[in-house]
């Protein structure tokens, strides 16, 4: 059977795709989005092929019941640092209410487990790609938990699906607390993701006391954190090479979330979002 | 050129590209790794007729906007510079390993720069040193790339390619 000849031109079919093009790129990103959810949706399984994890094997293993695991050691840490943030707040709150009457107990945040559909570890990002989304009540910003510690935010959300950053996305940045046990006050500053396992804290004066192995907090955001959860560990302490006047902090976060199967979305107003505890 | 057979094929490239899998051979802790999706855009682009390589150039560009960021701006690049290949492969061949290194290279370079422009113009997302990114992220795929078109070559019969269109073309 003879094949019907379609005669166009190589102009004509470049503007037309070129057009089309255009179009797709002049949509906003918040209608094309979920074209991306879809792909990542449908082919989850798939791209989770490969993720880089260290084997099994090589990890540490306990030799008697004294020791434990380096990931079970970083989840109890994680949970240590916690209740001493727990415990500074509380602390701040009695004191409060020694002269003032609270009117009414605050209600807590909801928690939403999410379960990871994809892990996307380029030198671009850094991301999970969760199976949640606008209709559990995530929004852009919130903070997720993974076994104990902060280690991303929302960045982007579809119905059913969300996009979560992890703290060392290039793109991540978010305000930190310095602390170690026994100082009287948090050192303030930001985060901001290298592209690699570790995060960078820029702009700290050395006039500051930080120390190698002080613990970084996720710093309380009203709206987004009630109270601050611990992130990392400072692994590298220097004065800025250009800056001599400025800290060089490298954080290493207690859980990377590259292998998480699972994690928690902190949600701060659960019964605006339709979240039940 | 078998339509249905080169999509199932841009598939697996776009699920080999974006997934984790190669991150096996990923280097640096900035993670640099080949673009399967440049060597997949230059080999059609070099191979085909003129109005396939429009349509292939611009599908793959789709697909690597669908299995990235957001969509539109790969679509373009990858369109512009598969049609523009499409119109040099009458005055330039490559059967030699180190003309297609340099060719993906050369696309790589100025496709990702292009892209990554397009991404901040559509998202606002920035990313620090990503040219740099980009560039050793070139090297790389121009260095794998030669390898993967050795492969491409030998499925091209099976995708309906006619390789006879590079004697007939050149001026040599």
């Amino acid at each position: 059977m003879a094949r019907k000849q379609i005669n166009v031109s190589k102009g004509t079919v470049f503007g037309t795709l070129l057009t089309v093009s255009l179009i797709f790129f002049f949509i906003p990103h918040d209608v094309t989005k979920g074209l991306n959810f879809l792909f990542d949706t449908a082919f989850s399984p798939l791209l989770r092929i490969g993720k880089i994890s260290m084997p099994k094997v090589f990890r540490a293993v306990p030799s008697s019941e004294e020791f434990v695991s380096r990931t079970e050691y970083n989840r109890l840490l994680a949970a240590y640092d916690n209740v001493w943030a727990d415990l500074r707040k509380e602390h701040k709150l009695y004191e409060k209410l020694a002269g003032i009457r609270a009117a009414r107990p605050k209600e807590g945040p909801g928690i939403v487990l999410a379960e990871v559909i994809n892990t996307k570890i380029s030198s671009v990002k850094r991301e999970l790609i969760v199976n949640q989304g606008q209709a559990n009540g995530l929004e852009e910003g919130q903070y997720i938990l993974g076994e104990n510690a902060i280690i991303g935010t929302v960045s982007e959300t579809s119905r059913s699906t969300s996009r979560i950053r992890l703290l060392t996305d290039i793109n991540a940045n978010i305000p930190v607390w310095i602390w170690r046990p026994g100082s009287e006050k948090y050192i303030q500053g930001w985060m901001k993701g290298t592209g690699t396992e570790v995060g960078k804290v820029p702009l700290i004066s050395t006039e500051y006391d930080v120390k190698d192995g002080d613990t970084v907090y996720a710093a309380a955001r009203i709206g987004y954190l009630e109270t601050a959860r611990v992130i990392g560990k400072v692994t590298d302490l220097k004065e800025d090479e250009k800056q001599p006047l400025i800290w060089d902090i490298t954080v290493e976060p207690l859980v990377s979330g590259e292998d998480m199967s699972d994690v928690a979305v902190i949600v701060m107003n659960p019964d605006e979002a339709g979240v039940g505890n | 050129m078998r339509w249905i057979r080169f999509t199932i094929v841009l598939l697996m490239m776009t699920l080999l590209n974006c997934g984790n899998m190669l991150n096996i051979i990923s280097v640096s802790d900035l993670n640099i790794r080949p673009d399967v999706l440049v060597v997949l855009l230059v080999f059609f682009a070099v191979n085909c007729r003129t109005i396939d390589a429009m349509v292939i150039s611009f599908a793959i560009g789709f697909a690597a906007d669908i299995s990235g960021t957001c969509i539109g701006p790969y679509t373009i690049t990858f369109g512009v510079l598969g049609s523009m290949i499409s119109q040099m492969r009458k005055v330039v061949i490559m059967k030699k390993m180190t003309h297609q290194a340099m060719a993906i290279f050369f696309i790589g370079l100025v496709g990702g720069a292009m892209a990554q422009m397009l991404i901040f113009m559509k998202t606002k997302l920035s990313v620090p040193s990503v040219y740099v990114i980009v560039f050793f992220g070139a090297v790389y795929s121009g260095l794998v790339g030669p390898f993967l078109w050795s492969v491409l070559s030998a499925v091209s019969p099976w995708l309906g390619i006619r390789k006879k269109h590079y004697g007939r073309y050149s001026r040599h």
